[in-house]
């Protein structure tokens, strides 16, 4: 899929939310097609799972079925969407709340055994990811994957700038830890 | 894999993977989201109509309770024991002047009757006058006032 400028997204979005409001949820289909597939990157990165973070993007996207004119008329229409997910996605894990220590508890488990088998280097960066805290794993999916300035995550996350900018700092020199043994042992072979 | 010196480089690797980063989703999730948005929807609607309905009709039992309120008090006013029958009014409005026929209590004037109601207003010495009045004199009130004794 071909990437676009961050601008010319944002107008695509606003595009489609106009088009919903003027015509209806029979339209929500290419708002879903222009997006879902950026937001589900962003909100696995919050629910660590699939299955919730596909929940995320329906509720997401009925949200804005219901409501387009705020997405129409948002400054921001990107990480406003951004924003919707990922409030979504906390709302589903605090639903899943008392289930969740059990699946931490085998995530840590699970942990200790795990051994990285893929050679795949998405599939590696991926799980040095997972690896991180929520809120440094998600600054660095905006930052890096989402392309957006320090400011716009702030604004995504309900934090200030700095805030931002120090978890984006802490979670490269987290995976600098994960991933440098591996370089090396690359260079070693 | 990996080659960094720094974390620029860092950013780099990680933006490279970006291009594969694309989790696929499940190929039934469109048809229900796009179902899922379309009752969400519909709901909202049938809320609203609801909701619209319910003040309408919360308007129109207002109305009529009012309207029957005001008629019910009209009559009360008129069949309302100790009530003016002259005029009735209710606050600065006239609501009509009673047409029924003043039937004056008539006054007792025996001995007795007068010398109880002058018992209950406490005059003890009214009462000790007229007792006093009716010894010296003979007859009822009305022989009396019309003697003119």
């Amino acid at each position: 899929m071909e990437k676009l400028s961050p601008a010319k997204f944002a107008a695509k979005i606003r595009c489609c939310a106009n088009d919903l409001q003027d015509h209806g949820v029979d339209r929500l289909g290419s708002l879903y097609d222009l997006t879902a597939h950026r937001l589900v990157r962003y909100a696995v990165t919050v629910t660590k799972n699939m299955s919730d973070a596909e929940d995320a993007i329906q509720a997401t996207m009925v949200r804005i079925a219901v409501k387009p004119k705020i997405l129409a008329t948002a400054q921001q229409p990107w990480p406003y969407l951004l924003r919707v997910t990922r409030n979504e996605a906390l709302r589903i894990l605090q639903k899943r709340k008392p289930m969740q220590i059990f699946a931490q508890c085998k995530q840590l488990w699970a942990r200790d055994s795990e051994t990285v088998e893929e050679n795949d280097e998405a599939q590696v960066i991926r799980k040095a990811l997972k690896r991180l805290p929520t809120n440094q794993s998600e600054v660095v999916v905006l930052k890096i994957w989402e392309d957006m300035t320090f400011a716009e995550i702030a604004s995504v996350l309900g934090e200030s700038p700095n805030t931002v900018a120090s978890r984006y700092r802490y979670a490269l020199q987290k995976l600098d830890n994960y991933l440098r043994p591996m370089a090396r042992e690359e260079i070693n072979v | 894999m990996f080659e960094f010196e720094d974390h620029d480089s860092l950013e780099e690797q990680l933006m490279k993977a970006s291009a594969d980063s694309a989790i696929p989703l499940r190929g039934s999730h469109r048809q229900q989201v796009l179902d899922a948005a379309q009752q969400a929807r519909s709901r909202k609607i049938y809320t609203r109509s609801l909701v619209a309905g319910g003040m309408f009709f919360l308007a129109i039992t207002l109305f009529f309770g009012m309207q029957d309120s005001e008629r019910a008090q009209s009559l009360a006013s008129d069949q309302a024991s100790g009530w003016s029958k002259t005029i009735y009014v209710k606050g600065s409005q006239v609501l009509g002047i009673s047409s029924a026929t003043h039937q004056p209590v008539a006054i007792k004037t025996d001995w007795s009757s007068v010398q109880a109601t002058l018992k209950q207003t406490g005059e003890w010495g009214l009462v000790d006058a007229v007792v006093q009045f009716r010894n010296e004199r003979a007859g009822t009130i009305e022989q009396i006032f019309d003697r003119g004794d």
